[in-house]
């Protein structure tokens, strides 16, 4: 019973972490050209919403985030194709194929070598996670977003932030 | 006790109790020692109290300065992840509706 709780209590970080970023991805930045490296747990998540303001786009930033309890964001681009493999992708989808993990959007195109893949986690009806492993021959992102995600506020930052928005045909539905 | 005794309790009472002025320059001495006390600990109290003040003030700024450091970088790592997550939902979007369209 004692190691019961002393296993829990070690537990509770490790799931407020939600995924584990594999090794096998960390060793990629010594081949990579250029790191994105962005590790936002819930406390800096809150610092951060302090220093958005409250009017136009920083606005709607700041209501996405509120319901968040971390971003982490791995981006690695290299100088030529080939210096990731997908087994480096194993121990990352390894972790998403279990519940309550859901693959959503699986995009691969054999042409452009590229390969998309987008899971939620979702509970009691809500999406509580988020996880994009977009990987192209010479860039590889890996975005794992912990909390309560509204699909339709995060494609609201279309348009902000220098992205471009995409536009919707008439009458095309989300 | 007899009155022989009373007698000579009362006149040792009164020769006690009778009135003295105090000694020559007794006004000024305790003047001066007061004045000497007041000179000696005021300069240091204000001292110590402009460099609490100061020192507090001081680390209150420096404290602000750092949170607001640190918000700032906060901010712009925010802002970068979420520019990243959008960027690609967004060509992921993209892709789908291409291929939906038959291009």
């Amino acid at each position: 019973m004692k190691w019961l709780i002393v296993g829990a209590l070690i537990a509770l970080p490790l799931a407020a972490q939600d995924i584990k970023m594999p090794a096998s991805l960390e060793r990629l930045r010594e081949k990579a050209s250029e790191v994105v490296d962005v590790t936002l747990d819930a406390s800096m998540l809150q610092l951060a919403s302090r220093f958005l303001s409250d009017k136009g786009d920083q606005a709607k930033a700041k209501k996405l985030v509120s319901g968040l309890k971390g971003i982490y964001v791995r981006s690695f681009e290299f100088d030529r194709a080939g210096e990731w493999e997908p087994a480096d992708l194993e121990p990352l989808r390894a972790q998403l194929k279990t519940a309550p993990w859901t693959r959503i959007v699986g995009v691969v195109s054999n042409k452009k070598g590229e390969n998309a893949e987008v899971y939620i986690k979702s509970e009691n009806g809500q999406i509580t996670g988020l996880t994009v492993i977009a990987a192209e021959p010479r860039e590889l992102t890996i975005v794992n977003i912990v909390g309560f995600v509204d699909p339709d506020q995060l494609a609201d930052l279309g348009g902000h932030f220098g992205i471009p928005r995409l536009e919707k045909k008439q009458g095309q539905k989300d | 006790m007899d009155n022989l005794d009373r007698l000579l309790l009362d006149r040792l009472l009164k020769e006690a109790m009778r009135r003295q002025d105090p000694p020559v320059g007794f006004e000024a001495r305790v003047l001066g020692m007061t004045r000497r006390r007041t000179t000696s600990w005021k300069p240091w109290l204000a001292i110590a109290a402009t460099l609490i003040i100061g020192g507090g003030l001081g680390w209150q700024v420096d404290q602000e300065r750092r949170d607001r450091v640190q918000g700032e970088a906060a901010k712009a790592k925010l802002e970068l992840a979420l520019r990243i997550t959008s960027a690609k939902l967004q060509k992921i979007q993209k892709t789908i509706e291409a291929r939906n369209q038959g291009i």
